[in-house]
């Protein structure tokens, strides 16, 4: 059978032939949610990879980068290169990108090894790895900690606090947007810097563009009568709100309200760009410091690094720093030669100058992306510049010569019906400059195709409830919506009505915000339904929560006001629960520690808790006395032992809503303090403040993981998390907050794509152009700043408040538009079935334009109706479920999965202690007394017996040499005899090579002994033991023996109730006699008379000795083993060597 | 297939390696004999494998005395010893270090060709530098023929990564020689290789005869790399000394080891073997049942590799069958901990100590802490209390227990509102607070007055003569309270046993505060550091990371978790190897010298780059050295693990490695009910211990 690569399409087709038919340029492919594009990008440069490879280039794939800018789209990419590759090498057909499977291979394994594949985040931090000590840094900083980064921004504000210079700035801000408060300044200080940073913005052009709106705001500046003010009102507003404003007070004192607005507004203006700029400036100083730098600095510093026009610091050299920046610019230049970049919409300026100074002029760039799927407006996202690019061929600050462009409307995941439905919705909405006609690459919004076939049941389906409240708020979600999407979501589960071409995915339930999650996933519980919520954090789980708690409490846990406020945390409340009233228990954990006052040793006498709270406390308490082990542990380790001694892998208090994902949470903390922390250590009072830096803000913190999908019913995700990826049934819920909400008018600082601005002062200088109910921020119509209200068919404000406002809102169209184009097969939307009205208006509410799109109003109430729609070449219907399940199933239960083992309770102790090492001179002491030669046999050190002191007539003075050295240079001196094969005379008298060998042993072991000492040692030696060893039968035999082997390796392996154990033994002499007969011989120096203990020990010895030798021996080998006691006396033994003994004598050694 | 039969290099009159054996060790075997003295030196650079050659000759109950194991540079510094009646000296990593750091300070305007390549601050990147000074002796040596190789394959590369390649044969080459005349000692081990093979070609081989006059056969096992130095040895051992040498290489690397060898061996420009085809590596197909397991995380991952040994154990096998392998265990080691734990069992995990953990490093080390900042002027209280927290206990006098967690606490609530203070001010705060003065309060007296007693100014014997005794006291006073309150399994005192022996122990070369005295001096004598307490600290810090000494693995009752590499030549009936992800293992290749050149030299097109020797983590191939040694290992069953996402739903890919196997896939049902605690091991996995007889390494 012939393999071919699947061709490419259409716009698909065109652009790489386009792409590939020149030698550099710029590519911009702009399509539609659904169409390929990564795939077209991947198999682009896949295809690049192939035609170079086979026009000899040697490492093709050094010279390509391909980006996104998630990092779940980043992390498909090498899968993605890898399958078209491995098409290619399939491929029978041959063509310019023919590969054979070595060289596919080869790519793929070069392609491993690329630093330029990846997120735009990862890439440039490779970049940065060369300019991080150009521009200060002493060496590459830790980068996107966000822990260790908010430490430092609030250590880099509290430095600038304490300088007076900026007391007054500090000062004015306070009072005139925090109530006086430090935080909230401290925030908008944040705000302003990244601001500035992420579009790389001069101080000055910071300053002007925040006066400028201020200018913009006041157009005929500050006012001198109330017909002035009246003039902007009818400006911001219209005529008719002009004409019925009625002030609060007096012509006068508006007119000067009004007035000190405007000169307090750009006071404040001006002391806020000037502790920006200061903020930033330290902000930097304690980076370079600490070694610390958020993803943003690391793609400023680098398009500033490579910015040339921004290098007059001090200490500049231009002739050496400009050949190191070039070289610097070159050697990654060469990476970029061809650069593929999915999901370009979302590429911010920061980040767009930062590759423009590495992308070559003679570059091959393409460009794919959907400026309708743009969502990350408020992390500075900048999709006009990918408008541009398509455009006009401007693109990295160059017009490219070669500019080619594809625009494509076809989608290959959505089923006719749901992309007929989400061109209905959006024809209008894209095309509609109240709501999302900002940005887009057209003003006309092109009916997209589709290429997969159409299914009998209704692919477009409606949950529709009865809406209960405001939109938006709580109430309307728990008493109008979640109990019908509950039912409904059950219903649909139970009766197999999804029916998608995966049976097993899971329903995908995307929410725009996290807030109300958890009311449906408790609804949908108690249906029995299985909930993985995949976008929860992991900071605000009750478990990770119940753990910050007790690090704070572990800084000093013996304080007993530190155990009072732990026992006060809102994540231990099971400590304050009163007991239920059939137990025997009166009061709350916490009374009863209270009454020891909060000294929890005192309160663990008494066993009156609950076994879980008593398990807890007994736990705090161990916790507690292991603060030696704390303070050397890392953070990492002191965790691991919170949950370990907790055991809180077993969810003691059911805060968790199952085992695997308790285990989930537990590793993900883990894993995320030990990644946070990497090869530094944090002491306890660290980790508590790390931790806490997420407890107060688990946003900032990372996700709960949900691994394995596929073993819930529904998936919870937001839509955000849920961009660039795909669903076979996706539900949208929530969706009644309207649009406008959280936009600009509830900011103290703007950043909104292009639009910058400082809010005016939040003090009474502020003047509403109309009364509106107090307190609601939404309802406000201020006269300065912007407004969340429409005036005729725009909203109102001054321009470039309203310019910023409909950005707002343009964003949150495209989040649903995202939102809806994730479903492959069917799509769920919750909507109310009373017909919208004010809030929910189409233009202020996703509810109003779906309503209005799908005319909800002509749907039955149950079951499906049809509805018109035009699509490309005609006008169709497609068929709209409304409540079409059945509403009353049983309970699911699905069926449960075996109970991990991981979350039961921790085994006792099954690890005993066995030695995995053993020599014959350490048997005997640790079998006879195991517990005590333990901790010396780990050391390595020698298992001392009970020995007598040495005999005194030996009139040995052991200063500096001791037993032990003098055994070891006798030893030495012995040795060399026997190997050497001296004449009997020679050691008799200690004379020649034995003599050399003495002295040199003394001087070896004991290098500072007094001369005393060495010649009573000389003398012991050459007088006593040599001229007693030469008379010994010892001697004699080995003097007569064929073979003598002196310090004898005799290693094997035995087996000890089935471990297999190493023998590491150095036998004195190992030697055969004339007979064939093998001998084994130790000698020992005795300073006092042999007891039966050392007698017993070196017969064990020697026994091991033999039996081990016999190993190495053939089967019919006869060994003796001969034991021979010099100094104090002279003895030789034979012990006898009996197998079955020594077999007893290892067999106690196991498992102590 | 893997050639596993000797292969003869070389024409009669250019030199020669006498054996080349790729992952065959048999040869290794045969010649072991009981002799009255060695003939073989055996040289392994790594320790472990040098244990695992004995254990393999223990196995099979194999007498060795023919057989000396050596380091390489212990038989190159005998061979000079012996010539020149002195002990060679080497300079370490920290000292070449120390030395180029003083050199860029110093004479930085003599290595401007180095700034594009490493960046202006020459001193922020040296230890690049030395890792890429490393690289060029590995791959080049100091002959002047290979250098000339190493810049016509830098010739050849694209413009950038020409230029960084030029200027970095040059630019460490400059430094290199500066670093040599700045000291009588020998720079590096490279230069100890040379120079043992200049001895020896001077001598026309009575520097070898002189050192080694019994050995007839030297054996290089279980190398990764060839480096140049070495090789230059060895060419010189076996054409001038007539020694033979005997290569025992690896599955991954030896194949191109061999190929180019008579390349490499042979100085003059232009001769040398032709390039024929550059040898394939490959694994040899297991002989036994593999098995493949993948779990969503490495936590499950471990969790389920625990569950297996788990019910591996209660279903017959002992610790002794099984090994955990990864290609580096200590990133294993705390997930596995942990998964293990839960079953109440622990491991043995074959990788360094993690010395800066343990008490008695920190125990030191906050003690030297405290005596700079008291020096230097006041000390704040959670300073001050750090050792006694740490367990600090004078070495003489009454006091014999370390204070309580409590006791330091109540201490610390008493002492806490004072300010920093000086020695003396603490002392007087201190005593006149407490007339009625308690235990703690005693305590940390007799902690100022110690402190009071030091040096404030260490001369290199006040360090040992100070912190030794510190670590005595720990021995005597905390180890036996540490033994008492210990789990059966003795984890903590083990640990902490070890560290004590490691900082302060009876063995001279495993004594860190003696390494620490012995640098101190040196470096003072040089003008690199001051005399303070800060600089001790600096010193013991640098050397317990470089060196933080080996873990005791003395209980057999623990399971062994290896790093591959370390798996040469073991054998366990029941091997399972985690983590083989793609980028974990095979890890991604790396090295100072730019990439082009990496690859070229790797590649070896050119005779030029086969000239040139290849450091392992240069290629891919290591990576196959590990893993084929891992198959090798597993003598009934092997399994191999991964995961499929990290922590933040990352994906990784299947390794490559598994290509090379067929192995058997676990499903999802299996995987549940072996992380389960009901039944045993789950098909296809094999459970109880086979019944046909003894296991060749484990049971006997």
């Amino acid at each position: 059978m012939s393999d071919r690569v699947p061709d490419l399409e259409g716009a698909q087709a065109r652009i790489r032939e386009a792409f590939l038919n020149q030698e550099s340029g710029l590519f911009v492919l702009a399509c539609t949610a659904g169409f390929g594009k990564s795939t077209t990008a991947e198999r682009i440069a896949a295809d690049v990879l192939a035609i170079s490879s086979q026009a000899g280039t040697l490492h093709p794939e050094e010279q390509l980068a391909v980006v996104s800018f998630s990092q779940d789209d980043a992390a498909s990419i090498e899968p993605g290169l890898d399958t078209a590759l491995d098409a290619f090498a399939d491929d029978d057909a041959a063509t310019e990108r023919s590969l054979d499977e070595a060289t596919a291979n080869k790519l793929q394994r070069g392609l491993r090894q690329s630093d330029y594949i990846g997120t735009i985040d990862s890439v440039l931090r490779s970049v940065f790895e060369d300019v991080a000590t150009e521009v200060g840094f002493d060496k590459m900083p830790t980068v996107g900690n966000e822990a260790l980064l908010a430490s430092l921004r609030r250590d880099c504000l509290e430095k600038l606090r304490e300088n007076p210079e900026y007391a007054p700035q500090f000062e004015q801000l306070e009072n005139a947007y925090a109530d006086g408060e430090s935080t909230a300044v401290d925030e908008l200080l944040e705000a302003g810097r990244e601001a500035k940073r992420d579009r790389r913005l001069s101080a000055d052009a910071f300053r002007d563009q925040l006066t400028g709106t201020v200018d913009d705001v006041y157009p005929e500046g500050a006012p001198s009568t109330l017909a002035d003010v009246r003039e902007d009102i009818r400006r911001f507003y219209d005529n008719s709100v002009a004409e019925s404003f009625e002030p609060a007070e007096t012509a006068t004192e508006t007119v000067q309200r009004d007035q000190a607005c405007h000169d307090q507004w750009r006071d404040c203006t001006e002391a806020f760009t000037s502790l920006v700029s200061a903020y930033e400036r330290a902000y930097d100083n304690i980076c370079l410091d600490r070694g610390v730098a958020a993803h943003g600095d690391v793609a400023y510093w680098i398009a500033a690094y490579f910015d040339t026009d921004s290098h007059d610091h001090p200490g500049y050299e231009p002739a050496r720093d400009e050949e190191i920046r070039e070289r610097i610019r070159r050697r990654h230049a060469v990476h970029f030669q061809t650069l593929v970049v999915d999901e370009a919409q979302d590429i911010s300026v920061v980040q767009h100058d930062a590759l423009a100074e590495l992308v070559p002029d003679d570059a091959r760039v393409l460009l794919a992306g959907d400026t309708n799927q743009c969502i990350y407006g408020w992390r500075n996202a900048r999709p006009a510049l990918l408008a541009q690019a398509f455009d006009t061929g401007r693109y990295f600050n160059r017009d490219w010569g070669v500019h080619r462009r594809e625009q494509a409307a076809k989608t290959y995941r959505m089923r006719p019906d749901i992309i007929a439905a989400v061109d209905t919705v959006f024809t209008d909405v894209f095309t509609d400059p109240q709501r999302g006609a900002v940005e887009s690459l057209e003003t006309e919004y092109p009916l997209v195709t589709t290429d997969r076939d159409a299914k009998t049941v209704p692919s477009v389906r409606v949950a529709g409830y009865h809406a209960n409240g405001v939109p938006g708020s709580q109430e309307w979600f728990e008493t109008g919506e979640a109990g019908t999407l509950a039912t409904y979501l059950h219903s649909a589960i139970a009766t197999d009505e999804f029916v998608q071409e995966d049976p097993s995915e899971a329903v995908t339930v995307l929410f725009p915000r996290r807030s109300n999650m958890d009311t449906l996933e408790r609804k949908l519980q108690a249906r029995g339904i299985t909930v993985a919520n995949a976008s929860q954090r992991l900071f605000a789980t009750p478990l990770v929560r119940l753990v910050c708690a007790v690090v704070d409490w572990l800084v000093d846990p013996f304080d007993p006001a530190r155990t009072r406020t732990l026992f006060e945390d809102e994540a231990c409340a099971f400590l304050r629960a009163d007991p239920p009233e059939d137990s025997p228990l009166e009061n709350s954990p916490r009374h009863k520690v209270e009454a020891h006052d909060y000294q929890l040793d005192a309160v663990t006498e008494e066993a009156e808790f609950a076994p879980a709270v008593e398990s807890f406390i007994r736990g705090l308490c161990t916790l507690a006395a292991n603060r030696a082990r704390h303070a050397c542990d890392p953070g990492e380790l002191v965790l691991e032992d919170i949950v370990q001694t907790l055991d809180l892998r077993t969810d003691p208090f059911d805060l968790v809503e199952d085992d695997e994902r308790c285990l989930a949470i537990i590793d993900a903390l883990l894993d995320h303090v030990g990644e946070w922390e990497g090869a530094d250590r944090y002491t306890v009072a660290d980790l508590s403040a790390v931790v806490n830096e997420y407890r107060v803000e688990p946003k900032d913190g990372p996700m709960v993981p949900v691994l394995d999908t596929t073993e819930y019913d529904v998936v919870f995700r937001t839509i955000h998390s849920m961009k660039g990826d795909e669903a076979g049934v996706v539900c949208l819920a929530d969706l009644s907050n309207p649009v406008g909400a959280r936009g600009p008018h509830g900011q103290r600082f703007l950043a909104q794509g292009e639009h910058l601005a400082l809010a005016p002062p939040e003090t009474d200088v502020r003047i509403d152009v109309e009364q509106t109910d107090a307190g609601s921020r939404d309802a406000s119509t201020p006269l300065r700043w912007a407004a969340n209200r429409w005036v005729d068919d725009r909203l109102a404000g001054a321009p470039p408040l309203r310019a910023a406002g409909a950005a707002h809102r343009a964003d949150r169209w495209r989040l649903l538009y995202v939102a809806m184009t994730r479903a492959r097969d069917q799509i769920v939307l919750s909507l109310p079935r009373e017909q919208a009205a004010g809030p929910q208006a189409p233009r202020n509410n996703w509810l109003g334009t779906l309503q209005e799109a799908l005319k909800l109003e002509r749907a039955p109430p149950r079951g499906s109706y049809e509805l018109p729609v035009q699509r490309a070449s005609d006008e169709r219907t497609i068929t709209v479920g409304i409540n079409d399940v059945p509403f009353d199933p049983a309970p699911v239960t699905t069926p449960s999965r075996p109970v991990p083992r991981a979350a039961e309770p921790t085994a006792p102790v099954q690890t005993q202690r066995t030695p995995r090492f053993i020599s014959g001179s350490i048997l005997s002491p640790l079998v006879t007394e195991f517990d005590r030669h333990w901790l010396p046999y780990v050391q390595g050190r020698a298992l001392h017996t009970e020995r007598a002191e040495p005999d005194r007539s030996l009139d040995l003075p052991f200063g500096t040499i001791g037993p032990d050295g003098l055994g070891t240079i006798a030893h030495d001196v012995l040795a060399m005899a026997t190997s050497e094969c001296v004449a009997t005379e020679t050691l008799r008298a200690c004379t020649g090579p034995l003599r050399k060998a003495l002295r040199s042993s003394l001087t070896r072991h004991s290098p500072t002994i007094e001369e005393s000492e060495r010649r009573a040692v000389e003398e012991f030696v050459s007088h006593t033991l040599c001229p007693q060893f030469a008379a010994t039968e010892t001697w004699t035999r080995l003097q007569t023996s064929e073979t003598t082997f002196t310090e004898e390796a005799t290693d094997t392996l035995v087996d000890i109730g089935g471990l297999s154990i190493e023998t590491q033994n150095h036998i004195d002499v190992v030697s055969m006699a004339p007979d064939g007969t093998w001998h084994v011989d130790e000698v020992k120096i005795i300073l006092t008379p042999p007891d039966e203990t050392m007698r017993r020990r070196h017969n064990a010895q020697l026994a091991f000795y033999a039996w081990a030798l016999q190993q190495q021996l053939s089967q019919d080998a006869e060994v003796e083993a001969t034991l021979t006691y010099l100094g104090q006396t002279t003895q030789t033994h034979q012990p006898q060597i009996s197998q079955s003994r020594l077999r007893r004598q290892l067999a106690q050694l196991r498992s102590r | 297939m893997i050639d596993d039969t000797a292969t003869e290099l070389a024409t009669s009159n250019s030199p020669r390696i006498g054996q080349i054996h790729v992952a065959d060790e048999r040869g290794l075997y045969t010649r072991a004999k009981r002799a009255e003295r060695p003939t073989d030196i055996v040289m392994t650079p790594e320790q472990l494998h040098r244990r695992n050659l004995k254990r393999a000759l223990a196995r099979r109950d194999k007498p060795r005395s023919s057989l000396t194991f050596q380091t390489p540079t212990d038989v190159a510094r005998t061979v000079i010893e012996t010539q020149s009646s002195s002990t060679p000296t080497v300079l370490d990593q920290l000292d070449r270090i120390r030395g180029l750091e003083t050199i860029l300070k110093e004479k930085s305007e003599a290595y401007e060709e180095l700034r594009p390549v490493f960046g202006s601050n020459l001193a922020a990147s040296v230890e690049q530098i030395e890792i890429a000074r490393g690289e060029l002796r590995l791959v080049a040596g100091t002959d002047t023929e290979r250098l000339a190789a190493a810049r016509t394959v830098a010739d050849g590369l694209s413009g950038t990564a020409a230029a960084d390649t030029h200027a970095l044969l040059s630019g460490i080459q400059t430094l290199d020689k500066q670093l040599s005349e700045r000291t009588d000692d020998i720079v590096s081990e490279s230069s100890l290789f040379h120079r043992a093979a200049q001895a020896v070609r001077e001598t026309d081989g009575a520097a070898w005869t002189d050192a080694y006059s019994h050995i007839e056969q030297v054996a290089v096992a279980g190398v990764s790399s060839l480096g140049t130095p070495l090789l230059e040895f060895l060419t010189a051992l076996s054409g001038t000394a007539g020694v033979d040498v005997a290569l025992y290489l690896r599955a991954g690397t030896g194949p191109q080891i061999r190929h180019r060898l008579q390349v490499r061996m042979t100085i003059s420009a232009g001769s040398g073997t032709p390039s024929q085809s550059n040898d394939q590596w490959n694994i040899q197909a297991p002989s036994c049942s593999v098995t493949e397991l993948h779990a969503a995380t490495k936590h499950e991952e471990c969790r389920a590799v625990a569950a297996l040994v788990d019910k591996l154990l209660t279903s017959g096998h002992t610790p002794s069958d099984i090994a955990l392998v990864a290609r580096n265990a200590d990133e294993y080691e705390r997930p596995l901990s942990r998964a293990m734990a839960v079953y109440g069992r622990h491991l043995s995990v074959w990788s360094q100590l993690e010395l800066k953990r343990t008490l008695p490093y920190r125990l030191v080390a906050t003690t030297c802490e405290v005596l700079e900042t008291l020096d230097s002027g006041t000390v704040p209280i959670d300073q001050l209390l750090r050792p006694l927290a740490i367990h600090w206990t004078p070495s003489r006098g009454s006091i014999k227990t370390p204070l309580s967690a409590t006791e330091m606490s109540a201490l610390k609530r008493h002492l806490n509102d004072s300010e920093p203070r000086s020695l003396e001010s603490w002392l007087k705060h201190v005593g006149n607070e407490n007339d009625n003065i308690e235990a703690p309060t005693r305590h940390l007296v007799a902690f100022l007055n110690w402190c009071r007693d030091q040096p404030t100014r260490p001369a290199p014997e006040d360090v040992s003569n100070v912190l030794a005794p510190l670590v005595d006291a720990f021995d005597r006073n905390v180890l036996p309270a540490l033994v008492a309150n210990d789990a059966p399994d003795y984890s903590d005192v083990s640990r902490t046993a070890r560290a004590v022996e490691r900082v302060a122990g009876e063995t001279d070369g495993d004594h860190l505060i003696r390494e620490t005295a012995a640098k101190y001096d040196d470096w003072l004598k040089q003008g690199h550091v001051s005399r303070t307490w800060g600089e001790v600290r600096d010193i013991l810090d640098a050397l317990a990371t470089v060196r933080p000494g080996r873990r005791e693995h003395k209980n057999a009752e623990r399971i062994d978790v290896l790093d591959a590499t370390d798996t040469w030549l073991r054998s366990y009936p029941y091997v399972i190897a985690l983590g083989l992800i793609d980028g974990v293992w095979p890890q991604r290749t790396h090295g100072a010298f730019p990439f082009e050149f990496r690859a070229a030299v790797v590649a070896g097109d050119s005779i030029s780059a086969r000239r040139l020797g290849v450091r392992g983590a240069w290629t891919e191939a290591r990576e196959y050295d590990h893993f084929a040694d891992v198959v090798r290992t597993a003598s009934d069953n092997l399994v191999v693990t991964r995961f499929r996402e990290d922590v933040e739903g990352v994906s990784y890919q299947r390794s490559p490695l598994l290509e090379t196997l067929d192995p058997t896939i676990l499903d999802d049902a299996a995987l549940h009910r072996l992380c389960s605690s009901s039944g045993g091991v789950p098909t296809p996995l094999p459970g109880a211990p086979s019944e046909t007889g003894p296991y060749k390494g484990g049971r006997q």
